[in-house]
């Protein structure tokens, strides 16, 4: 979306948007018939950037433990990624491994449905942030097993 | 650019892909009724009932611990967004409390859809930042001694916290004590309440 519009929008006209663009992007609703109906322009999300997806290589088996160090990978791809911004180039530790999930980055630009571990790991502040407000606070962070890689 | 500031109203717009859906036979009449109707049984106090089970059956808080979305489903609590539960428990030396950055993920058989607060860029931003600040802020002031561990909804674990059971509540029954827990407890903003004298 536009970010002057993702910032004045509502939660549900988001979750609108991001789904009617979908299914005029796909061909299933045309766009002129949408706002015919509804009586006014109907603003869509813009087209997605270039290099939506990172060359991250698929991972269907755990490649980590409970009590490994990790680090996040220092990615930045023009699409859709779930490892928050703040943590990317981190390390942390992980404290639980969970099921595999579908790897959001590739389907949610039309790619394969690939499965992959999540692990919760846990970050110091002190490592996330220059200023950490206390030393004993830490963030979790549940993230998918291509985002990884072992650390010192 | 978008043309966002003459745009038809939000749910004209709702109303119009409906409509459109309906019309390409994609979708029949009537046939959203029973998600809408669903989300009327996603709500927090199905949380606060696994909590007070939890406090009053140690057996049953093992299980919840081990895997939080059997222990719900014990309870008739399970569907969508509540696939993989874990449950966070609250300790006199370690509070919990759960944010979703990216988007507004909570686990909505036992906590039902996020507020608006939980939906504000303002928490979302600041919490994994200055998570006391925001707590203080938000009417729960914790001591400096007490760790705090903020849990980010990134992925698909939906997380809910068992806070401390409240003093006083010593022979309460389990009906008695879910109504001591807030959807706010269950995320980790607040204390279950003191019972009322």
């Amino acid at each position: 979306m536009a970010p002057p519009h993702y910032f004045q929008a509502h939660y549900y006209e988001r979750m609108l948007t991001g789904a009617t663009t979908l299914l005029v992007e796909k061909g299933v609703l045309a766009l002129d018939d949408l706002e015919q109906r509804a009586g006014g322009p109907f603003p869509l999300s813009q087209p997605v950037a270039g290099n939506p997806v990172a060359d991250l290589e698929a991972q269907p088996v755990a490649r980590f433990a409970v009590g490994d160090r990790v680090r996040v990978k220092a990615i930045y791809p023009g699409g859709h990624i779930r490892a928050p911004r703040f943590c990317r180039g981190k390390p942390g530790i992980v404290l639980r491994v969970a099921p595999t999930f579908t790897f959001p980055d590739t389907s949610a630009h039309g790619g394969p449905r690939r499965k992959e571990h999540t692990y919760h790991v846990e970050f110091a502040s002190g490592d996330l942030w220059d200023e950490p407000e206390q030393d004993n606070n830490s963030v979790i962070v549940d993230l998918w097993d291509s985002y990884l890689e072992a650390a010192q | 650019m978008t043309d966002t500031k003459n745009a038809a109203p939000v749910a004209r717009r709702a109303e119009a892909v409906v409509a459109a859906l309906e019309a390409k036979g994609l979708l029949s009449p009537g046939q959203l009724e029973p998600l809408i109707k669903a989300t009327e049984d996603w709500k927090p106090e199905n949380g606060a009932r696994v909590v007070a089970k939890a406090w009053t059956d140690p057996a049953y808080k093992d299980r919840l611990l081990q895997d939080g979305t059997a222990a719900c489903a014990e309870l008739g609590y399970a569907g969508p967004q509540g696939e993989y539960i874990v449950a966070l428990e609250d300790t006199p030396a370690c509070h919990n409390v759960i944010v979703c950055t990216q988007c507004s993920c909570t686990a909505w058989p036992v906590l039902g859809l996020p507020p608006d607060w939980y939906k504000s860029p303002e928490y979302r931003a600041r919490v994994v930042r200055e998570p006391r600040k925001v707590l203080r802020e938000m009417g729960l002031a914790l001591s400096e001694d007490i760790r705090v561990r903020v849990w980010e909804t990134s992925a698909e674990t939906r997380y809910m916290v068992i806070p401390l059971r409240p003093a006083g509540t010593e022979g309460f029954s389990e009906d008695a004590l879910a109504t001591l827990v807030t959807r706010e407890s269950l995320v980790g903003i607040a204390y279950a309440a003191a019972p009322s004298a």
